[in-house]
């Protein structure tokens, strides 16, 4: 229970906070920074406790002393809060209430579209566990890593799986801790729901339309990447999420009846801290964090003779954007010397501080276009060189939709026409965010190596700046067959994407075998090994969670933390009790992985629909 | 004019949808994947 208790005592205190901060009437903006807020009080805590664990102030990092601290902060803002209503109660202005929303039908179509898609990914949660690649090779064990070992510390081997940046698996971290193995994707569904209203916020001001923007909005939801990864254990969604939430509430820092410069400041404070957020992420978005910091200070620096709070607000940005990334750059410099560790730093061909170069392949690219050029018409091609055996290209790494490739590539060159023609008087916000767009498009062709979801920051920035297309083709004469089109081209990628969950909803219920191991097709053995069994994975990538077992107890030995060459001096190092092997069914050689090992259990599993046939083999280390 | 406007951009916009429902892999991928799913279930 201490996981719930640590995340609903945040949630209140977020929510008294805001309620007593925020005096915005959208309230788009109110629950975007209760979101904000909540994920900010979650995770410093966290950090502290690591950070103390680390500095050997505090033995192990645990969750229940967690839930005692955030019940105290909870009193502590509770009263400040009671306090502070009492005080201002007469002071409040009356805010004129904003004008209700105009009834679109064909928006509510598209909103049933995709909250219909969304409700079928979310009914797969029932039948299925988490199962994306790089989720069960590193983001999920690091996270439960963490939660076993009770620290966040690098751990010895240097592995760069669990080195990264990573505020979202703790998220994870406390799902794990709760049980709720199943439900790991409940921390990217707030990330939905964040981006979703960012992107809202961003079109909005864009247009001053509320229906133009609540249809980018939409089209954003129906990008597949973000679909799939709002249903999975990614992180790159949680770190486009809160980078968006930074720049919708920076570029909202004056709005909505501000005119209190202290409430400005901490508008400005929490846009610092969301983006900080998504810098603690995803080490690819140190360069969107980047950009981030050095466009707020240079609008901050402008506007230092209209406003008068410069150096208060560059203050504010420093210590917004380092709060909550600043645990991970600090681990990684205690640990390595090197700030940025898993990233090595280069200059001019020299490497300064050692790392990985190569997390991501240098042709990875390839999994999505067979030549360079065919980025440019990506969005209709969507093609995938292994597509898996229900041979849809949509995942939580591909596929921007049809919505997207209808609306958004237009939508694009629409905005730089309106930000072009209609000169000075133009919207300011637009014409930026159109300039940083095109700037960030050539950072991520050059420098992030033309990874789709490593661009998802962009592709979802992109579905805001076409709003003022869609109030214009919503405005025009066809406006009939705009939406007619709006709607089908939402409801043929959303058809698309929500088959691939439906299979596995489907399977899942005709199998009528619900339990772990047959979803992952691992011998149940492994569920019924003592607690603190450590096992080394010889089985792949794709078990350093599974092996774990269903109640999580046994400790794995990750694929990427074994030598290339196993030995038996190494296993008693690491005190490993057992060896799990997995073959194709096929190989049959009966020699072990290294010497002085005993075989205990063979077993011959069918795998999938495809037809394979994997032979598992528990070797004991004697 | 501005009606000229219009409908070349709601003309540019339907032409890219049908582009996309005629060459994007996700359809021809759905389409197979569906119809094997069913005749199974079916």
């Amino acid at each position: 229970m201490a996981p719930f208790f640590y995340l609903g005592f945040a949630a209140v205190s977020a929510f008294l906070l805001v309620r007593r901060f925020e005096g915005a009437p959208d309230p788009a903006m109110r629950v975007l920074s209760g979101l904000v807020l909540w994920a900010v009080l979650y995770l410093l805590p966290v950090h502290l406790a690591a950070a103390l664990q680390i500095a050997g102030w505090l033995q192990t990092v645990q969750i229940t002393p967690l839930a005692f601290f955030q019940a105290a902060v909870l009193a502590v803002v509770a009263v400040w809060s009671f306090l502070r209503r009492t005080s201002r109660t007469e002071s409040q202005p009356t805010r004129s209430s904003p004008p209700s929303p105009q009834f679109a039908g064909y928006l509510v179509a598209g909103a049933i579209v995709v909250g219909g898609a969304s409700l079928i990914f979310a009914a797969q949660m029932l039948v299925a566990f988490p199962d994306d690649p790089d989720a069960l090779a590193y983001h999920i064990p690091v996270a439960l890593h963490w939660l076993q070992e009770g620290s966040l510390r690098i751990p010895a081997s240097l592995a760069w799986e669990f080195s990264l940046p990573a505020n979202t698996e703790i998220g994870m971290m406390m799902l794990l801790a709760a049980g709720a193995q199943r439900f790991l994707s409940l921390v990217n569904l707030l990330a939905a729901i964040v981006l979703g209203l960012s992107t809202y916020l961003i079109a909005k001001k864009c247009t001053t339309n509320r229906l133009g923007a609540a249809s980018a909005t939409l089209i954003a939801l129906s990008i597949p990447i973000v679909q799939f990864q709002a249903f999975s254990a990614y992180i790159d969604l949680y770190a486009t999420a809160f980078l968006l939430a930074g720049t919708a509430l920076f570029i909202y820092r004056y709005d909505d009846d501000l005119d209190h410069p202290r409430l400005a400041l901490a508008r400005l404070m929490l846009a610092a801290l969301a983006c900080g957020i998504s810098i603690g992420s995803k080490s690819t978005f140190y360069l969107y964090g980047g950009v981030f910091f050095l466009v707020s200070a240079a609008v901050l620096i402008r506007e230092r003779c209209t406003h008068k709070q410069l150096a208060r607000g560059l203050l504010l940005l420093v210590v917004g954007l380092s709060a909550p990334s600043v645990f991970w750059i600090g681990r990684s410099w205690l640990t390595t010397g090197n700030p940025v560790y898993p990233l090595p730093v280069i200059f001019h061909g020299r490497t300064i501080l050692a790392g990985n170069p190569n997390i991501t392949p240098v042709n990875y690219e390839e999994n999505f276009v067979r030549s360079r050029a065919e980025w440019l018409i990506y969005p209709w091609t969507e093609w995938k060189k292994s597509p898996g055996y229900l041979l849809i290209p949509y995942s939580t790494g591909s596929g921007l939709g049809g919505a997207f490739a209808t609306f958004v590539p237009l939508g694009l060159v629409f905005a730089v026409g309106v930000s072009c023609t209609r000169g000075p008087r133009g919207p300011t916000v637009l014409k930026v965010l159109v300039i940083l767009w095109w700037a960030l498009l050539i950072c991520w062709w050059f420098g992030l190596r033309r990874v789709p979801r490593f661009g998802l920051p962009l592709w979802v920035l992109a579905c805001a700046l076409c709003s003022p297309l869609l109030v214009a083709l919503d405005q025009g004469r066809s406006r009939r067959i705009f939406r007619v089109l709006f709607v089908i081209s939402l409801a043929s990628t959303c058809a698309i994407s929500s088959f691939v969950p439906l299979h596995t909803l489907l399977a899942g219920l005709r199998e009528g075998d619900l339990s772990r191991s047959k979803f992952y097709d691992y011998p149940k053995t492994i569920d019924n090994l003592p607690a603190g069994t450590r096992l080394a994975n010889e089985a792949g990538g794709d078990y350093n969670f599974v092996l774990a077992g269903s109640k999580l107890t046994n400790e794995v030995i990750p694929d990427f933390e074994l030598p290339a060459n196993l030995t038996n001096t190494y296993l008693r190092q690491m005190h490993a009790d057992f060896v799990i092997q997995r073959l194709d069914a096929a190989q049959a050689g009966p020699s072990p992985p290294c010497d002085g090992l005993e075989l205990v259990r063979e077993e011959v599993l069918k795998v999938g629909e495809a037809g394979r046939r994997d032979r598992w083999r528990i070797w004991r280390v004697e | 004019m501005q009606v000229l406007k219009e409908r070349g951009l709601l003309l540019v916009a339907t032409l890219s949808y049908f582009i996309w429902l005629g060459h994007s892999f996700a359809i021809s991928a759905f389409l197979k994947s569906a119809h094997r799913l069913f005749s199974k279930f079916l």
